[in-house]
């Protein structure tokens, strides 16, 4: 890299601010997004009232967002109560750092990467930096000093770190194949066949924790409403309940990211036409398959029921662990065989 | 950067870091400031549907959540130490397979024997010796 780091500086606080607009953005309206998808699933209209098509409901939620009253419990932990959403939302933003869009552009006549940081173990420091987010959630609950956050945050502490074991373990058999931890070079092994088809197994368990590990349906257990208020975040308003919001829509991005660099190829498709087009086009590839994986999200979210808590645990350990074990092992076996 | 360039490929994210930082400080603190604002006894009081609080939350709880604890870091550490033999996985050969297949052997013995303790079964109420069932699930 001959690049002056003033440069090098420039460029990645540019990318970063993007980034970050296009996060807050994408994360906006994939709510507004989710609201119009559950109530046609469910057969209702959705918001429709602010702009057309209730175009302008996420820029409503923001301002309703600010101007609500922050209430803090008199019985809080002040100081964790305050860094618990803060932790939430910053771990979040820090993970999707690592993540690669596309091939590489030039710019001020300098090339560079459609990734905020090119490093070469991104799959390990995304792992890492994502298993972070659990402290959000036991800090959220056990500040509160109640009993509803309480509950909420033992539940998904432990539903988090379980999957997060299955996630783990269900990216080995990919990266047993590529050889890497590079999600770059993890995406160009994967120009000859996507790895959704040698590491299907692999695919369906990472799937699994992924929505386990952003606790989404039907693995929301931490804020089952029925039983625990709102879970962690029972004793949260405004702004500070926004953010942990942002924080798990961030990461269903991100998850939604990894599952596309890892399993569908990253941003491999069909690539024609002029210069121009050929660069935008394995980003426009990468965004739709992104795209798919959140709208899975959503129709999951209007079709499926809720796990009862003993069910969640027992699936975890009993099944997807074992069997994630069973696929790095018959992963080596296959490429032992094979070479 | 030709000498630092390897920790150079960090610098962005610490940007990243420091931006992101700022956005949840401004975002706490625009609302701070902006917002509503209407103190009063019970409004800060903990939510119990309606009912007064009784009592400190953070009390005890069931033993499981310690066990899946260490069940985890137990297990993630295998994890961990997966990660970089798949990495050399191809180089290793056949020897390297053999001794990671002895390795997950003896922590899948350990996983047995917790399975067969009933650290998974979370629908059993578990007792201590003689003692009454957890108060809370």
């Amino acid at each position: 890299m001959s690049m002056p780091t003033g440069i090098f500086i420039l460029i990645s606080l540019i990318k970063c601010a993007i980034a970050l607009f296009v996060l807050l953005t994408l994360v906006a309206y994939i709510q507004l997004a989710e609201r119009k998808i559950v109530a046609h699933i469910q057969s209702r209209v959705g918001p429709n009232r602010v702009g057309p098509y209730g175009f302008l409901q996420p820029a409503a939620d923001a301002i309703k967002f600010i101007l609500k009253e922050e209430v803090t419990p008199a019985a809080a932990h002040k100081l964790l109560y305050l860094m618990a959403p803060m932790i939430s939302v910053v771990v979040a933003l820090v993970a999707i750092s690592v993540v690669p869009i596309g091939g590489t552009f030039h710019l001020f006549g300098y090339p560079t990467q459609f990734q905020i940081a090119d490093i070469n173990i991104g799959l390990l420091f995304l792992l890492g930096v994502m298993s972070l987010g659990v402290y959000g959630i036991v800090l959220a609950g056990w500040s509160s000093n109640s009993k509803y956050s309480f509950l909420g945050s033992l539940r998904g502490g432990s539903q988090m770190v379980s999957y997060e074991l299955a996630l783990g373990l269900a990216l080995i058999g990919p990266v047993m194949i590529a050889g890497s931890l590079d999600l770059r070079q993890i995406v160009q092994a994967q120009s000859h066949i996507w790895y959704i088809i040698p590491e299907f197994v692999a695919f369906c368990i990472y799937l699994t924790a992924a929505f386990a590990e952003t606790n989404r349906i039907p693995f929301d257990l931490p804020e089952a409403e029925g039983e625990l208020g709102a879970g962690y975040h029972t004793e949260y308003s405004s702004m500070k309940f926004a953010m942990f919001f942002l924080a798990e829509y961030v990461n269903m991005v991100t998850v939604s990211c990894v599952a596309t660099l890892v399993f569908l190829g990253g941003w491999h498709g069909p690539v024609f036409g002029p210069p121009q087009l050929q660069l935008w086009l394995p980003v426009f590839w990468f965004c739709l398959k992104v795209g798919f994986f959140l709208f899975l999200y959503i129709w999951v979210r209007g079709t499926l029921p809720r796990f009862r808590y003993d069910q969640l645990m027992a699936f975890g350990w009993k099944f997807l662990v074992p069997l994630a074990l069973a696929n790095v092992l018959i992963t080596g076996v296959v490429l032992s065989v094979m070479k | 950067m030709p000498a630092s360039s390897y920790m150079s490929n960090y610098v962005p994210i610490l940007i990243q870091l420091i931006l992101a930082v700022g956005l949840a400080v401004g975002l706490v603190a625009i609302s701070e400031l902006i917002g509503w604002r209407r103190r009063s006894k019970v409004k800060s009081a903990a939510y119990e549907c309606g009912i007064t609080p009784q009592g400190d939350a953070n009390r005890r709880f069931a033993v499981k959540f310690y066990l899946v604890a260490i069940v985890f870091i137990l297990f993630d550490v295998e994890a961990v130490f997966l990660l970089p033999w798949a990495v050399v996985f191809r180089q290793l050969k056949w020897l390297g397979f053999v001794e990671m297949l002895v390795y997950i052997g003896i922590v899948l013995a350990g996983f047995a024997y917790i399975w067969q303790k009933g650290v998974f079964d979370w629908n059993q109420p578990e007792r201590a010796e003689g003692g009454p069932a957890s108060p809370i699930h």
